[in-house]
């Protein structure tokens, strides 16, 4: 039987861009691999989280009761005080514009449960940031929720049991 | 496809061709390959960020301490560090401007808390391959290049009690009479000051026993305070030591100073070191 050429080439073209498109996805994979190990970032997100709750519960400067004639600030007690909206800034301050974390502090009265106390890191922020939690990808905000046992001082003198709740937001570079 | 037409043998030859052509592509993209390895072998991009997060963290944890700190970084490869403005740059030591490769990040300060920050970006290299960066955290918050000046320990400052006692600091400079293995330190010889016992434990080991004058033996943190800086001032000449409730019968005192000395110095003497360290100790403002 007499080969047809034109069938032939036909066929030989077909084969040769098969060819060429599976090449070009062979190198595509490598070069995504190879970038994919190659990383110069570490998220630590969590860890810049835990370094602001841990801040707020035991640095004298922050929300924790201070016992000015011994000098020790009694940690796990807060003083409802202190707890509000600029303390919480300037006891953990980045200058004049902060873009790198923000935060809600809520007490609860440990037996009767309603919210006795907020105060906000970073308020500016954190209500702009607050929708994007929940989001992927640049520009979305991650949320980092925090939930301790605590006792809190009222403004009468009393310490009280509580729950306090830190929800911290950071923004994804 | 045929590139080349009626001749024998030519489907061979191009399919040859073909083959040698796509050899080649795969050859440009692995040599593209290498070369990126290559530069990013040398690349400190990694870590520059990991050293500007590492010590702006750093900073943000000591500062929730509720008490002293002193902590020694020496996780370095020789980089260039500055430090301004709630941030730390960390760049290449040959870059003439600091922010030519430079990676910096944030770090809080509290703002009831005085941050002294270095005149200049340290670049001290204390051995081939490393820069020291000590933070020290008391009232204030200091960063500073490794310096032998530096207290070693950060000693207990220790207010003393309003105008419940008197204390007559000798107004000449005081005089150091070593006793083989005593020192007396103070103006008038039959009742120093300090006297300072010090004896070898082991061939290595030496301990160093003081008691204080009754005007001086007010509390047990003032013995600490002076433990303190007779360590620092034998740290400064390379011997490391530890402070240690002491077990002297003779010298009833609260604390002692535990020397510890390696082959090389065992015999060395420690007067002067011990004296200049008291002398300190009795010369501060109280």
């Amino acid at each position: 039987m007499k080969r047809d050429k034109s069938a032939i080439t036909t066929f030989e073209m077909i084969y040769w861009i098969a060819r060429a498109i599976f090449l070009i996805i062979v190198i595509v994979s490598v070069v995504t691999l190879v970038r994919l190990c190659i990383t110069t970032q570490s998220n630590t997100e969590e860890l810049e989280a835990n370094l602001l709750v841990n801040h707020f519960l035991y640095s004298p400067d922050s929300i924790v009761y201070y016992d000015e004639f011994s000098g020790r600030p009694m940690l796990g007690i807060v003083d409802t005080g202190r707890l509000n909206d600029m303390t919480l800034d300037s006891a953990f301050s980045f200058g004049d514009k902060n873009t790198m974390l923000a935060a809600k502090i809520e007490i609860y009265d440990f037996d009767s449960k309603p919210v006795k106390f907020v105060a906000y890191y970073n308020k500016p922020y954190y209500d702009g940031w607050f929708p994007l939690t929940g989001e992927s990808g640049a520009g979305a905000v991650s949320e980092y929720p925090f939930s301790i046992y605590t006792l809190y001082s009222t403004p009468d003198g009393k310490i009280n049991k509580g729950i306090m709740n830190i929800t911290v937001l950071i923004p994804k570079s | 496809m045929r590139l080349l037409k009626h001749k024998r043998g030519t489907e061979l030859l191009q399919d040859i061709l073909l083959l040698v052509t796509e050899i080649f592509f795969v050859g440009m993209v692995a040599v593209a390959l290498m070369s990126y390895a290559g530069r990013i072998k040398d690349d400190t991009l990694y870590y520059k960020i990991h050293h500007a997060k590492d010590i702006s963290f750093l900073i943000d944890a000591m500062q929730s301490v509720p008490g002293n700190v002193l902590f020694y970084y020496n996780e370095s490869f020789g980089f260039k560090y500055n430090f301004k403005n709630n941030r730390v740059e960390v760049y290449d030591p040959e870059a003439t401007v600091s922010f030519t490769y430079s990676i910096y990040y944030l770090f809080a300060n509290s703002t009831n808390l005085n941050f002294i920050y270095p005149a200049s970006p340290i670049s001290k290299e204390i051995t081939e391959t490393k820069t020291k960066l000590v933070f020290k955290k008391t009232d204030s918050f200091e960063i500073n290049p490794l310096d032998e000046n530096i207290d070693y320990r950060v000693c207990p400052v220790i207010s003393m009690p309003g105008n419940t006692v008197e204390i007559n600091a000798p107004s000449k400079e005081l005089g150091v009479q070593v006793l083989l293995s005593m020192l007396k330190i103070g103006t008038d010889k039959n009742n120093p000051l300090i006297i300072l016992e010090y004896g070898y434990v082991s061939d290595v080991n030496a301990e160093i026993y003081f008691k204080l004058n009754k005007t001086e033996r007010l509390s047990t943190l003032r013995g600490i305070r002076l433990a303190c800086l007779i360590s620092n001032n034998l740290k400064s000449q390379g011997i490391s030591s530890v402070i240690l409730p002491s077990e002297s019968d003779r010298l009833k005192n609260d604390v002692s100073v535990l020397v510890n000395l390696d082959i090389t110095q065992a015999g060395k003497s420690l007067e002067k070191q011990i004296a200049a360290a008291a002398k300190r100790f009795l010369n501060e403002k109280r």
